[in-house]
């Protein structure tokens, strides 16, 4: 029986009406081979643009920031004083500043984030946590200086007038929610307020890949521990999210990935303060917003060593950012890649 | 025996009882007029093609069917003495009382130690640390596992084989102490060393423990059922109850030429 | 024998589940109230002027007339972003999907996916100290201009479209590829004939994906580009050369001490959130779209 091969890769692959003859000399395969060497070699060296935006990224943020490295050593890092006009450096208060920003928002929306994911994959019918999901991931999409602007004109009124004395009275024998710990009192500007909005802005992302490691547990698993009895809150807490443990984590380290990094959230509210806040109610800085102001529109011109100072402290920041990034990722590597996409704004 | 699957009454009250139950996935019909007493501390197979509604009317039985929001059930199905669909069941306690296998073994993502407590935990039986590593280690000897497990308690569920594994979800159930233990062909995935390590304990546990298991193996049926149910397909789909009665019966002289097609495997 | 701690465990469910929703509603308020107050501050001047005009008055500019610069800005930054992303990205994509498995596509990958961790100010640094910086010693000097933060957000935007591209490959049915390459068909041609198509709905969703991020880079470009109120000017770099988006409007809008451009400012953010949802929205479309595809 004779089989004849032609290619044909112009016409649609239809495998019944293929005829297939084996030409005697490879010319053809080596013009094949020759096309597949260029597409693999081609699409190899296109590639490597990320490989060298990486690398380009770290280059210039270092030798920009060498000055300041050289000039101040790891002492930068302890530093608490920040003051351009003696040029005096320290990293400290925007360091302390992006951590409790940070850490706070993630202590209201972990718990949150959490409940929502248990409601959504244990509890509510397919076409309602569709509908959820959906909007929340449209959330996850909404360029964060709305969530700025809304903290200016709303959060910030009322925080001020409103929550934080309510809270301070309630609260206040607690030493960061006193209101006398902090030199300018009650103001509605600080660390807490800016905490509130990173808090409305991350859960998505916590809430989304949370989701995703819950439904990666067998549904033999929860009708084992149906089976046996258990209610579905039991069946939700003590199975699927202690199996969805390294998930869960991977989700609040990439929510606070994107945390650090957040910039137009925080400006307006934060208080723009260079010192260590005293207090959660205390206005301060964090590493992404001195950045911005000091580098737009601000004094800060190239070559100085108050732009270097502020490039070394941009290095932290990407350092601090990319092995959230890096724990993150390898946390929820075992999850649909599509889930952990996106990134800080 | 009738063809209905009533057996005679034996003194000591029917486990589980079905009569003229229906069952729909939506507007598919599963299950159709089905009637069936399960001999209590007896193994009872229910085998059959695919499809035809065993492992629905396995399900049924501990309502483990209320995850599929589509299933309806009409006709009287009770279990040790209550009534399942009715409106007052407590759902936990019935499972308490009526164990699960399933076809593939499924360990807690937890140790070995937590997965055999889960349900005794849930349940608060065991009123001390003392009385719960007993409860722990008496259900894995039941479940022939003790002496292979005892010394790796924290490890988890999953390091262990197939067999093993399955061997510890029967322990999970037998802690919380049931009365009937249902099995939906809990040896698919298992070696046929392993399948025998089951089935050995199967007839070991009946002495006790009301089992019901589905099988596509009719071997197996053969050697570890009192009683053998026989679900073919209905005419107008779904399944129904063809024949039920004593295992030697049903394979050797069957009432119902469907059945004796089936057994001698003509079809299915 | 009803076991006694049975009530308690299920009103514990009850407390749990109210909470969880509770947790529900907590996190949908902020989102509601943000569109809310955009609505209600900046709906007053929708109006076609708003979108017409670029912005003007005095003694704040922004005070008359509308977005269109920051519009038109925006556009304009996408488009060199998008012309530099998809052919670094999808190409990236489609080595990673067809060669991509060994040590060399994972270490390519893992440098593709860290770049996705990168904040937005690091990414302004960067694109001004390479691009925009007119005084360094290496970079191109293009001074704050369109072409600097085009290309910033193009470098930015890579990761994102190579990631989506490498991922929409892999679900192209292996039977297409294999009877592709079983014909004798070149791994080129059956990228090109059937990957690409098939794949085609979830690489446009990508680069709708990364378009959406970008458009929400206001940090990286205020440093790249920095800010102005004029239409862009040609050419797009150099002094003349920045122009503006909308994320950055806004910012500066409500950084000026004034309450009169809260409107304004309210009102771009309602013409923003509406090309966000329009981007969703056709994403979805086109996943869906995309399934069909899929069925192999």
């Amino acid at each position: 029986m004779e089989i004849e091969v032609t290619e044909s890769p112009d016409q649609a692959v239809n495998a019944a009406s293929v005829s297939v003859v084996v030409p005697p000399h490879s010319t053809r395969s080596s013009r094949r081979s020759r096309v597949d060497a260029f597409y693999h070699w081609g699409s190899f060296v296109v590639s490597l643009a990320v490989v060298i935006i990486l690398v380009a990224i770290l280059l210039v943020l270092i030798s920009t920031a060498w000055p300041a490295i050289t000039a101040y050593g790891p002492g930068f890092l302890a530093g608490t004083v920040w003051n351009p006009t003696i040029n005096v450096y320290g990293a400290a208060p925007f360091i302390v500043g992006t951590l409790m920003t940070t850490g706070l928002a993630l202590l209201i929306a972990v718990p949150i984030s959490i409940g929502i994911a248990i409601l959504l994959t244990e509890y509510a019918p397919g076409s309602i946590a569709g509908v959820i999901g959906v909007v929340i991931d449209v959330a996850a999409g909404v360029p964060t200086i709305v969530f700025g602007a809304w903290a200016l004109l709303e959060l910030l009124p009322w925080m001020s007038n409103t929550a934080e004395p309510a809270i301070a009275a309630v609260f206040g024998w607690f030493p960061p929610l006193d209101p006398n710990n902090s030199p300018t009192g009650i103001t509605g500007y600080g660390i807490f307020t800016a905490g509130l909005v990173l808090s409305a802005m991350i859960f998505p992302t916590i809430v989304s890949v949370t989701r995703g490691s819950f439904a990666a547990t067998p549904l033999e698993m929860r009708e084992a521990s149906l089976g046996i009895g258990a209610t579905r809150w039991e069946t939700a807490t003590r199975v699927v999210m202690r199996g969805a443990r390294t998930g869960m984590l991977g989700a609040i380290v990439l929510a606070c990935g994107r945390a650090l990094g957040e910039t137009m959230a925080v400006v307006y509210v934060i208080g723009l303060s260079p010192r260590i806040p005293q207090s959660l109610f205390d206005q301060g800085h964090t590493l992404s917003t001195i950045l911005l102001t000091q580098l737009f529109g601000g004094n800060a011109s190239s070559g100085t060593m108050t732009a270097a100072a502020l490039y070394e402290l941009g290095l932290i920041l990407l350092a601090l950012s990319l092995l959230a990034g890096l724990a993150g990722r390898y946390l929820t590597r075992r999850l649909s890649g599509a889930l952990v996409l996106g990134g800080g704004r | 025996m009738q063809v209905d699957g009533s057996a005679p009454a034996n003194g000591r009250g029917a486990t589980v009882d079905l009569r003229n139950v229906n069952a729909w996935y939506g507007g598919a019909p599963a299950l159709r007029d089905v009637t069936l007493t399960v001999a209590p501390r007896a193994v009872t197979a229910l085998i059959g093609p695919s499809g035809c509604g065993k492992t629905t009317l396995l399900r049924s039985i501990n309502r483990l069917n209320d995850t599929i929001p589509s299933y309806r059930l009409t006709g009287s199905l009770t279990v040790l003495g209550q009534e399942v669909y009715g409106k007052d069941l407590a759902v936990e306690d019935l499972r308490r009382r009526v164990g699960m296998l399933f076809q593939r073994p499924v360990p807690l993502p937890m140790s070995i130690y937590d997965d055999v407590a889960y349900g005794p935990r849930l349940h608060r039986l065991a009123g001390s640390r003392a009385g719960l590593d007993a409860v722990v280690e008496e259900s894995l000897r039941m479940a022939a596992l003790w002496d292979e497990v005892k010394d790796r308690l924290h490890h988890p569920g999953r390091s262990l084989s197939g067999g093993q594994q399955q061997r510890l979800c029967l322990a999970r159930a037998l802690a919380v102490k049931p009365r009937v233990i249902l099995m939906d062909e809990p040896c698919a995935a298992l070696d046929p060393g392993a399948t025998a390590k089951i089935e050995e304990l199967i007839r070991q546990l009946c002495a006790e423990i009301t089992v019901i298991i589905v099988t596509h193996n009719l071997a197996q049926a053969r050697r570890i059922a009192d009683f053998t149910a026989v679900m073919l397909p209905s005419a107008n789909g779904g399944g129904e109850l063809a024949e039920f009665g004593l295992t030697p019966t049903i394979f050797e002289t069957p009432t119902e030429p469907r059945t004796a097609d089936y057994v001698a495997g003509r079809f299915g | 024998m009803r076991s006694g701690n049975l009530a308690r465990r299920k009103l514990v469910e009850r407390l749990a589940v109210t909470l969880c929703v509770l947790a529900l509603l907590i996190a949908l308020a902020p989102l509601v109230h943000v569109l809310y107050t955009a609505i209600n501050i900046g709906g007053s001047r929708l109006n076609w002027t708003f979108f017409s005009q670029p912005a003007a008055g005095l003694p704040y500019i922004g005070t008359q007339g509308g977005v269109l610069n920051g519009l038109v800005g925006t556009v304009l930054l996408l488009f060199i972003g998008g012309l530099i992303s998809v052919p670094l990205g999808v190409v990236t994509g489609m080595y990673l999907s067809d060669f991509g498995g060994g040590r060399l596509g994972s270490t390519i990958r893992a440098f593709s996916d860290t770049l996705l961790g990168v904040p937005s100010v690091i990414w302004g640094l960067f694109g001004f100290l390479l691009f925009a910086n007119p005084i360094s010693q290496v970079g191109l000097h293009l001074n704050r201009s369109a072409l600097a933060g085009g290309l910033t957000l193009g470098l930015l935007m890579t990761p994102i479209v190579a990631r989506v591209t490498e991922i929409s490959l892999h679900q192209v049915p292996l039977g297409f590829k294999e009877a592709s390459l079983a014909l004798g068909a070149t791994r080129w041609a059956t990228m090109r004939r059937i990957g690409l198509r098939v794949a085609l709905p979830g690489i446009l969703t990508g680069v709708l994906l990364a378009l959406t991020n970008a458009i929400g880079q206001t940090v990286a470009l205020l440093l790249a580009n920095g800010y102005t109120y004029l239409m862009p000017r040609w050419p797009p770099w150099g002094p003349q050369g920045n122009v503006t988006d909308l994320g950055s409007m806004i910012y500066l809008y409500l950084y000026q001490p004034t309450t009169l451009l809260h409107a304004p400012a309210e009102a771009a953010v309602v013409v923003l959130l509406g090309l966000v949802l329009i981007m969703s929205l056709l994403s979805r479309a086109l996943t869906a779209i995309g399934r069909r595809n899929y069925a192999g």
